[in-house]
């Protein structure tokens, strides 16, 4: 059982998208998560709430938002739609409140005390935070990053609406997937997609399980 | 000491406001006062991690907070180097990396750090992991954690209260190096007077929302009463002998005598001996089993709470505990010659120096 050609190209696209997605949210859900970890600020409800958002909501609403703000007729005069950077963005909004709330679980565990040590050692508050606080609390973050990379892998809502399936450049395997399911005499092919992306999937959460307790070791030293 | 202390600030604490005006002119001042009085507030006033509500902290002359001219040095800034009462050593770094995490941001001085690797004995620990240290290790190693930043005050706040008691003595010599070696001055929060008089030669008193002080333990215990802080007469000393059941301690001019304990002659320690356990006698001694016996004569005589405490002007001077009726009967005032009797039992020695 090998791959087509364009299966392949579905496989590669889907696993350059879903990092992408990871890479362009990274910082902003990892700050986010941050900024949530702290209380009583005024409209840390407001920002919970919205950041939340397309966890809940259907992916299509999403795609739908992201063809108004980056498409055709972009208030921002960004025309994005229908690009590699635009599948990539769809998965990473979708993706990003896994990080988000993952991150500010993190932070959130971390002991004030130690930073409040370290600011007695003469450590600035970036320097505090560089060194203390994101290392302690970086199994959280690895483990958003993940579900983060893992949603943006099988996201097809969002997806169809705002990049479409180009074949060669938005096309994923949960796009061509679908694309078969419709074709006369597609099952067999759908079904073969099927088993390689949870083949990929399964790969992918064992990798970034085994880097998640090596984070997880180093940062609560060896036992 | 061109680097003293001055405080003169009030903190808030729950509904409560707690006062606090000192001057701290010695190399090392303890702070003494019952759990819950507000030490640990006072302490991180000092070091920036709580704010007073008005007031001002100077340190030489440079201030680190003053509520009029609106200076609050962040904790970063102010170069006071804490020793917390539990340890806040960072986990993700090894010993080694953990007592240089204040060093890096200032100019590195690997020569000091490696003095002070030596002083406390620190040289085996270096590449374990905090949470691989006995509660001591994680002390010594949070000590050195400060001292290594070259603060301008040290402050310890309790760092012997989460160790076992029978370690503690092993600590406080490690205590004792860092005040002489360093000339870091210190300022050193407990509940337990003892354990300050081991580094301290004054002591400041928190009780009431109040600070007071610094004075000697003995100005304080005088001013205090009976119950608010441990009596107890203490006296460094030299083990002489220790063989047949008795030892031998010399102690300034005293020799006495204590029930055996496994210290060799030679062994520095120190004694202590509760004043309610010490009799006074004015008249002739009869056949009687107590050992100790010490001539001396009375300096002073407090009235403290229902009873009075005896001055004894001995070398080292000594203070007991008698009933007022007892002084009464005695006819007890300065000047009179006594002999002050102490069961050896009543003679503890303590290996912590």
């Amino acid at each position: 059982m090998s791959l087509t050609p364009a299966e392949l190209e579905a496989l590669i696209i889907s696993s350059r998208v879903a990092l992408l997605s990871t890479a362009i949210v990274a910082i902003p859900g990892i700050w986010l998560g941050w900024l949530l970890s702290h209380p009583n600020w005024r409209g840390r409800a407001i920002v919970d709430a919205i950041v939340m958002l397309p966890l809940v909501m259907p992916p299509v609403v999403v795609g739908w938002g992201l063809l108004m703000l980056l498409g055709a007729h972009s208030p921002l005069g960004i025309d994005i739609a229908f690009t590699g950077l635009a599948a990539a963005i769809a998965g990473g909004v979708v993706g990003m409140p896994l990080l988000i709330r993952a991150s500010r679980i993190g932070f959130e565990n971390v002991d004030s005390r130690l930073e409040e040590a370290a600011g007695t050692l003469g450590l600035s508050r970036w320097q505090t935070f560089v060194r203390v606080t994101v290392p302690l609390a970086s199994p959280a973050i690895v483990q958003g990053l993940i579900l983060c990379l893992a949603r943006s892998l099988g996201e097809f809502g969002a997806t169809i609406t705002f990049a479409g399936a180009v074949p060669g450049s938005t096309r994923t395997m949960p796009l061509m997937i679908h694309e078969q399911l419709q074709a006369p005499g597609g099952d067999e092919i759908a079904l073969r997609l099927v088993i390689f992306s949870a083949l990929i999937s399964l790969a992918a959460m064992a990798t970034s399980e085994w880097l998640a307790r090596k984070v997880r070791n180093s940062s609560r030293g060896h036992r | 000491m061109n680097a003293s202390l001055h405080l003169d600030i009030e903190i808030t604490r729950g509904d409560r406001i707690i006062v606090a005006t000192a001057q701290l002119d010695e190399l090392s001042t303890g702070l003494l006062g019952p759990s819950g009085s507000g030490k640990t507030s006072l302490l991180h006033a000092i070091a920036g991690l709580v704010k007073p509500r008005r007031g001002r902290i100077q340190i030489g002359n440079d201030v680190l907070f003053d509520s009029d001219h609106g200076i609050n040095l962040p904790a970063a800034e102010r170069r006071v180097g804490v020793v917390f009462q539990d340890g806040r050593l960072f986990p993700h770094w090894s010993v080694s990396r953990n007592i240089t995490a204040g060093a890096v941001s200032s100019s590195h001085d690997s020569g000091f750090e490696k003095e002070i690797i030596e002083l406390l004995e620190l040289a085996d620990l270096l590449d374990r992991k905090p949470d691989t240290l006995s509660g001591g290790e994680q002390q010594r190693v949070a000590l050195a954690r400060a001292i290594i930043m070259r603060p301008r005050w040290l402050l310890l706040d309790e760092p012997l209260s989460a160790i076992d008691s029978r370690l503690k003595n092993r600590i406080l010599p490690f205590l004792r190096k860092v005040r002489d070696h360093c000339e870091i001055p210190i300022l050193h929060v407990s509940h337990d007077a003892f354990e300050l008089m081991a580094i301290s030669d004054v002591m400041l008193h928190l009780a009431g929302d109040r600070l007071t002080g610094p004075t000697s333990y003995r100005d304080l215990l005088l001013n205090t009463s009976p119950g608010e802080i441990d009596a107890m007469n203490l006296l460094p000393a030299t083990v002489q002998s220790n063989d047949g059941g008795e030892c031998h301690l010399a102690c300034g001019e005293l020799e006495l005598l204590s029930a055996a304990v496994d210290h060799q002659p030679g062994n520095l320690v120190t004694v202590r001996i509760a004043p309610s356990e010490i009799a006074i006698s004015t008249g002739e001694l009869g056949d009687i089993s107590i050992r100790n016996r010490i001539r001396g004569s009375v300096k002073q005589v407090h009235s403290w709470g229902d009873s009075c405490l005896v001055e004894i002007d001995s070398k080292p001077p000594l203070l007991a505990q008698c009933t007022a009726e007892s002084c009464r009967t005695l006819k007890l005032e300065a000047g009179c010659e006594v002999t002050i009797l102490i069961k050896a039992s009543a003679v503890h020695t303590f290996a912590d120096r």
